[in-house]
């Protein structure tokens, strides 16, 4: 551990990381094309030291990616070794095993030099708008239908762009100007960062990072392992359903503590499924796993790869938590999302004040087609369903969990899209009661106003297992989808016709705690809000109003 | 020379047969070789090539030339790409061209089309509702430069397909074929003391044109229309033509066929349209003459932007075949009594299917059938059993299908009464049954025709009998990605060709032979020819055949 680096220089070097990847964060909003980066925030920016090890995140950024993007980092310099770098190359790769577990998800690393040599590395990694493939979300047998897959590769080399990469992405996605718009966008924010770090490392006449890195991860990594040992040694178990798609899964962990260490065992979980797009594969397990934990033990701390250390993480290959190549990926989110109840309901017993009951989680959705109005367009939404109750805290209406992402607005998608939001309202009775109330669900009214069918595609979870609640507190309500007021099963590409209405009820998350323990000015405030019925009032939480 | 040249070719594609690694090229011989003169204008083709790619190639060569001007090219460049716009219709067919270099000039090009085992993409053939669910898209690039494979291209392309080994196996080995076709051209050059192929070309192109505008002369001018209903896919298709002969050249325009459709990849980009429209005139007009552009330049092919015969970029296209196969009998029918003796009753069509699938043994196998129905009859000629037209392609043999996947053919023999009747009647089609005999089940991805609208005959002649196909027992009439079940039978009724000419006035010989050999039977000799069996037999002890 640095003796040199006192608190307070570290913690305004620290905090100087962070607002270089927040200023990556916002000049990505601000630079991009696409309504899946720039409305729906569904990108990551990291800052890596020399080896490839996280030192700093953007504070909006999804926990997954931040967790995922140094695990690439470190595939994309086994192919192309830190020495063989030139200044100005970018390096990426959007393959499933070794990126951020789906195709649309592009990772950038652009390495920075000072004084000819590497002394960081600075990463996004965004979801771009199109891949190519087939249109649907889930019905898919390979990874081959979901679009195009490029392995390592040089994005810019020596600062001149790789024309015959480019030339071949864009030939392969629906919305060109989008991808390669954002993709372009991004090696800029690393242009960007690289000059402001080389300003933070002129201020405080640093040679390299290496001294602030070991800091950074040796006190983070210090500081979980404290927390860690506070906690009673043992083996905590817990298991989840999930509704899959065609066919549900289970996902079962074993986290054992011992001294100041975390193993995760999810032995016991379902297999992949080969009708189905929601395998998840390794990196994307073990980054939603260590999350509850940064949650509960060490929330302060800024996320940095020192706080993986004491963590690991096993899974079966060939379960649906560790897939294996060519699995279907694209909506591994439905079956990730699980993850964290999966963790915080083992550790409950043991962090009662920090576990979250579960969340509605993701309900994305996007629309395809051509229109005179509007050109060829593609537009993305993230919605969330209500997040999860904790011991002192009453769910979040819809906000992202465990993802970190926002919600394109209403005008933004009417606007690029010929497609008309009827309604947006939060859903009575959706929070699952508890003493502590899970957080609402929300319900979208979506009209088709194009002159020809479009294509709308959803990926909608939660419709059979809704989110569970801790300690006795209920389960949020299931989610729903109904087009033209039938409800729908299966979950293809919808041919949205001109008139077409189609409704998203999106679940809430899980109450904490027994119901008819709420505090009755509580309960009165949620039938006075509209969130809770005066009848489920009375039956469930037991108030006569 | 000119037969010297397209015995290079044949030597060329013998190599290819040789060197492949898949079932569709090595087996169903799917693929082409032209011939090129510096400005891409096709001289001549291998013997075994389908028609379709050699009128195409010459199109695709003068865009990738664009591109990469002659000037620029260098010994050991290969040039590709599987647009389908530029290309030959659908993604599968890479169209590759290499220039071949005397004394420092380009002097013509080896061209070479072939449809690869699997470019990623969705698992059906028919149903989808774009190109990009398609597969890869390569734009034109450069495969070789310089004699050095494009590490970058062959890398994505082997990432982006299901069995790479055969894809890329394949690629090169066709980049190997060409290679043997330059050194051979240069030898001929040398042995005729030519410095370059121009002039050959303008006796070739000269006299090849002279000699189809002396037969288009020979017809009489007029406008002739026709229109035939094909099957389609869910929807049926309308297709139209006008055709006028005026003086020395003929005018074909498509106005008042359907339109492109976005439910089914039964969609023809304009070069496929032009090149099935070459092939029957061809075939009708200069029979003898050996392929090459000279015979196009007198026949002009018109048909609006949009229309199905002319769809537009994104629109599906990997089954276009459906509809480009019908073209033929479009035009003989508008024609048929111009043409005499060459002029065909409606085919049979091509049903190509793909087996894949994983299982002990056999690794991850993939094998493709290019069976046809069959052929029509002319007018002094029964229709051919199962062969190809309009395409020219082989059938993999049982014993190689079965050698590469778990399959057992139960059955494959001549289906009774399918034969259109006629003075001459059409060829028969074929009876298919194979079954999974693995433990595994196994996609399935077929395209029928002539399911619904039956091979139209000609003065007089009967329609083919419809094709029937029944997977595990049950017909099925849709054609999405389908799966083959352990131990369940895929069985392929085949359509037959129709007839030419009264079948009243077809010689009763011929119906007793027809009957002897199990071509018809009884009920067939009553029902087309109304014929009683005894009154054949006691033809045959009057007349012996």
């Amino acid at each position: 551990m640095s003796a040199s680096l006192d608190p307070i220089t570290l913690e305004i070097q620290w905090q100087r990381l962070v607002t270089i990847a927040d200023e990556m964060d916002n000049a990505t909003i601000r630079a991009s094309f696409s309504t899946i980066v720039g409305e729906s925030h569904d990108f990551g920016c990291v800052i890596m030291d020399h080896s490839g090890a996280a030192i700093a995140q953007a504070q909006l950024s999804p926990p997954q990616f931040c967790t995922m993007l140094p695990i690439t980092t470190k595939h994309l310099l086994r192919r192309f070794p830190v020495e063989t770098l030139c200044e100005g190359d970018v390096l990426v790769t959007n393959d499933p095993w070794l990126g951020s577990t789906h195709l649309p998800d592009y990772n950038l690393v652009t390495p920075m030099f000072r004084d000819g040599k590497v002394v960081a590395f600075l990463g996004t990694v965004a979801h771009v708008s199109d891949v190519g493939g087939h249109l649907g979300d889930l019905e898919a047998y390979d990874v081959f239908m979901e679009g195009i897959r490029v392995l390592p590769a040089k994005f810019y080399k020596a600062g001149e762009p790789n024309h015959e990469l480019i030339e071949i992405i864009e030939a392969n996605c629906r919305v060109p100007e989008n991808v390669l718009g954002d993709l372009r966008a991004i090696v800029g924010t690393h242009r960007m960062a690289i000059k402001q770090l080389a300003e933070f490392m002129d201020d405080y006449g640093l040679a390299d990072l290496a001294e602030l890195s070991a800091a950074i991860q040796d006190r983070s990594e210090a500081a979980l392992r404290r927390a860690i040992s506070d906690l009673p040694d043992g083996v905590y178990r817990h298991e989840v359903t999930g509704d899959g798609y065609l066919t549900p899964f289970t996902l079962k962990v074993a986290i054992t503590i011992s001294g100041s260490e975390m193993h995760f065992d999810f032995a016991g979980s379902s297999p992949q499924q080969w009708d189905a797009a929601i395998n998840a594969a390794f990196n994307m397990t073990y980054a939603t796993a260590v999350y509850p934990i940064k949650c509960m033990l060490v929330p302060h701390v800024p996320n940095n790869d020192g706080l993986v250390r004491p963590l690991t993480v096993v899974a079966p290959e060939g379960s649906i938590v560790n897939c294996t190549f060519p699995a279907p990926v694209k909506a591994r989110a439905k079956v990730m999302k699980h993850i964290p109840p999966l963790v915080f309901g083992a550790l409950a017993s043991l962090l009662p004040q920090e576990a979250i009951a579960a969340a509605g989680g993701i309900f994305p959705f996007h629309m395809n087609g051509d229109d005179p109005r509007f050109g060829r367009f593609n537009v993305h939404v993230l919605p969330h369903g209500g997040m999860g109750a904790m011991s002192n805290a009453d769910g979040h209406p819809p906000v992202a969990y465990p993802h970190n992402s926002t919600v394109t607005p209403a005008e933004i998608t009417e606007l690029r899209s010929p497609v008309l939001m009827l309604s947006k309202r939060l859903l009575r009775d959706s929070g699952g009661p508890g003493r502590r109330r899970g957080g609402l669900g929300v319900e979208y009214v979506l009209k088709c106003v194009a002159h020809k069918p479009i294509t709308l595609t959803i990926r909608p979870d939660l419709l059979r297992n809704p989110a569970p609640g801790l300690f006795d507190g209920m389960p949020g309500a299931p989610g729903a989808v109904f087009l033209n007021g039938q409800r729908l099963e299966r979950f293809v590409p919808i041919s949205f016709h001109p008139g077409d209405v189609c409704v998203l009820q999106i679940p809430g998350g899980g109450g904490y705690g027994p119901p008819r323990e709420r505090e009755p000015e509580l309960v009165r405030a949620d039938v006075a809000n509209g969130f809770v019925s005066p009848e489920a009032a009375r039956d469930i939480y037991g108030l006569e109003l | 020379m000119w037969q010297r040249l397209i015995a290079i070719m044949d030597e060329v594609d013998d190599a290819i047969v040789r060197t492949s690694f898949s079932t569709i090229v090595g087996e169903s011989r799917d693929f082409a070789y032209i011939l090129t003169d510096a400005h891409g204008a096709s001289l001549c083709q291998s013997s075994f090539s389908p028609p379709n790619f050699c009128v195409v190639l010459p199109r695709t060569a003068r865009v990738l030339l664009e591109r990469f001007p002659v000037e620029t090219l260098r010994e050991g460049d290969v040039i590709a790409t599987n647009d389908a716009w530029i290309g030959t219709g659908h993604l599968p067919d890479y169209v590759m061209i290499s220039p071949i270099f005397k004394a420092g000039q380009v002097v013509g090009f080896i061209g070479s089309v072939a449809h690869v085992s699997d470019v990623g993409g969705h698992a059906g053939d028919i149903e989808a509702a774009d190109v990009f669910q398609e597969g890869l898209r390569l734009p034109p690039c450069k495969l070789y430069a310089a004699g050095q494979p494009d590490a970058l291209v062959f890398e994505i392309i082997g990432n982006n397909c299901r069995v790479p080994e055969m894809v890329l196996g394949d690629l090169h080995a066709m980049v190997g074929t060409h290679r043997i076709g330059a050194v051979r051209v240069q030898e001929f050059l040398d042995d005729y003391a030519l410095a370059d192929l121009r002039t050959l070309a303008a006796e070739i192109h000269g006299r090849s044109e002279r000699l189809m505008r002396q037969k288009i002369a020979a017809l009489p001018d007029g406008v002739y229309t026709f229109g035939l209903d094909i099957d389609g896919y869910i929807e049926q298709v309308h297709l139209h033509a006008t055709i006028e002969i005026r003086g020395s050249d003929i005018y074909v325009d498509y106005t008042g066929s359907s339109p492109q459709t976005r439910k089914a990849s039964i969609n023809c980009v304009y070069n496929t349209t032009y090149a099935s429209t070459i092939f029957p005139f061809k075939c009708a007009l200069a029979p003898h003459i050996p392929n090459n552009e000279g015979l196009f330049r007198s026949i002009h092919v018109a048909a609006p932007e949009g229309c199905i015969l002319n769809t537009t970029f994104p629109h599906p296209v990997k089954a276009r075949a459906k509809t480009t196969n019908n073209i033929n009998q479009l035009l003989f029918g508008a024609l048929w009594p111009l043409f005499g003796e060459h002029a065909q009753a409606g085919s049979g069509s091509i049903w190509p299917f793909t087996l894949a699938g994983t299982e002990q043994g056999y690794g991850r196998f993939l094998v493709d059938m290019l069976p046809h129905g069959g052929r029509g009859a002319v007018r002094e000629l029964d229709g051919l059993a199962p062969i190809a037209f309009p395409h020219n392609s082989t059938v993999t043999p049982c014993e190689i299908m079965e050698l590469r996947a778990p399959l057992l053919f139960v059955r494959k023999e001549l289906r009774p009464d399918s034969a259109g009747a006629g003075r001459r009647r059409g060829g028969l089609g074929q009876v298919i049954t194979l079954r999974n005999i693995g433990r595994s089940p196994m996609h399935l991805s077929i395209i029928p025709d002539k399911i619904v609208c039956a091979p139209p005959a000609l003065n007089g002649g009967q329609p083919g009998r419809l094709g029937e196909i029944a997977l595990a027992g049950e017909q099925i009439t849709r054609f999405p990605a389908l799966t083959l079940e352990p131990g369940a039978e895929l069985e392929l009724r085949m359509p037959g060709g129709a007839g030419f000419g009264d079948p009243r006035e077809r010689e009763r010989e011929r119906v007793l032979h027809d009957l002897v050999m199990g071509y018809i039977t009884e009920d067939g000799a009553r029902h087309d020819y109304g014929l009683e069996p005894e009154a054949l037999i006691m033809t045959q002890e009057r007349v012996t055949l």
